[in-house]
């Protein structure tokens, strides 16, 4: 089942062997920004999420990350 | 000297009795060496004899609850000092039978046991600080350097002198420590291999950085419009007050908490337990972690069909890996059983 994982600990992801790898915005807030008003945040997010589907449907033959 | 006496332990290829067909056999026993025998017979030399082979099916031996009693039972019989199994290689079911029956023979006989298998035989994990794992090649092409060196180790334990370090002896680290006084401070051997390293040359660390097995990458979604995706965190979001008791670090567990009610994780109802990050922004707001408002406005938008009713939480910090890898496995049967196609996983 593929698999795509959000972390802001990408170069660590690549190691270990993730496929297909997106990477977050920050450690303690992978998947958000306090700095941001709360519409641009949820905005950030769904670009985040939107990268990680686009992972699911693309074939990969080592870890890659997504932009 | 009275003759050291040897059982050796074969599946049912290297007896010669066929492949995966006949991996259904039962235990059995022949007297004398058999098929690879005959050459471990000669690197064990005249002091030492095989008298007999037992064997056994690669499937029998781990299907059959009893399979191991019964080879040992057969080994037993033989009144050996020793018993060598295998080597194995890389076949995963015959090294778990050759570690086990060691295993059970070391404990139950008080005999010495050797086997042989290649670092990625799985039976290596689970068996090498139980039992001394010959280092071999993955295949039989590397028979000849494996027997040598399961029939050297063999001998050495039986007459209790001591080992040398594992890559001198040519087996697989058993994870115990052995205290000496190196020759030089650890500052100068660091940085002679440093130096060793940046020009090139050959070197050998002291401390190995575990490797983890590779996992192929999966297929990837035909068609993300019609699939159903499940959000996996191992960020440690769990209901506010964390009522599982989820640990904050090397965790036992993961748990799963019903969200097709929700549209977001509100920080009164949810919050992050991870003992590795400072979790204050997520427990602000847990989609911070865990972005389940994200994902019900995609899902909304149709660029995925359906987000799966739960959401799969556990803690990533300091996580053995053997105990996450069977977390994985129990995810995916269930995220399976609910017709999942795709994963969404976000941790720190």
């Amino acid at each position: 089942m593929p698999v795509a994982y959000l972390t802001t600990l990408d170069g660590l992801a690549r190691s270990v062997g993730a496929p297909r790898i997106v990477r977050g915005k920050a450690i303690t807030n992978v998947a958000g920004d306090p700095n941001l008003r709360p519409s641009d945040e949820l905005a950030l997010r769904k670009e985040l999420i939107a990268k990680a589907l686009k992972a699911l449907t693309t074939p990969v033959s080592e870890p890659t990350a997504f932009d | 000297m009275s003759t050291i006496r040897v059982v050796h332990y074969l599946n049912q290829f290297f007896v010669g009795l066929g492949a995966e067909e006949h991996a259904g056999i039962g235990p059995a026993k022949k007297l004398g060496a058999l098929g690879p025998g005959i050459a471990l017979q000669q690197a064990l030399g005249e002091g030492a004899q095989i008298v007999a082979t037992v064997y056994c099916g690669d499937n029998y031996a781990n299907e059959q609850a009893n399979a191991i009693d019964a080879a040992l039972e057969l080994v037993s019989g033989e009144r050996p000092d020793i018993l060598i199994a295998g080597p194995a290689f890389a076949s995963g079911r015959y090294g778990l039978a050759c570690g086990e029956l060691c295993v059970r023979a070391q404990n139950a006989l008080g005999i010495v046991a050797v086997t042989g298998m290649h670092p990625n035989n799985p039976g290596t994990d689970l068996y090498r600080t139980k039992v001394h794992i010959a280092r071999t090649r993955e295949s039989a092409v590397g028979m000849g350097d494996a027997l040598k060196i399961m029939a050297r180790l063999a001998l050495k334990l039986y007459f209790r002198e001591p080992l040398g370090a594992p890559q001198e002896e040519g087996y697989i680290p058993t994870g115990r420590r052995v205290h000496f006084v190196a020759e030089q401070t650890a500052a100068l051997r660091a940085v002679e291999m440093l130096v060793k390293k940046m020009s090139g040359q050959p070197y050998a660390t002291e401390w190995a950085v575990p490797s983890y097995s590779q996992v192929d990458p999966a297929a990837p979604l035909e068609d993300l419009s019609h699939a159903k995706i499940a959000l996996v965190t191992t960020g440690g979001v769990v209901p506010r007050g964390n009522p599982d008791r989820l640990e904050s670090a090397y965790a036992s567990k993961w748990l799963k908490y019903p969200i097709g009610e929700l549209n977001e994780l509100k920080p009164s109802d949810w919050q992050s337990i991870h003992g590795g990050f400072d979790t204050t922004n997520v427990n602000e707001d847990p989609d911070r972690m865990a972005p389940l408002d994200a994902l019900r406005e995609l899902e909304r938008e149709g660029v995925f069909q359906d987000l799966a009713d739960e959401l799969y939480t556990t803690t990533g910090n300091t996580a053995a890996i053997p105990t996450v890898r069977r977390f994985a496995q129990e995810m995916l049967k269930e995220l399976r059983a609910s017709n999942v196609q795709g994963v969404i996983l976000t941790s720190a």
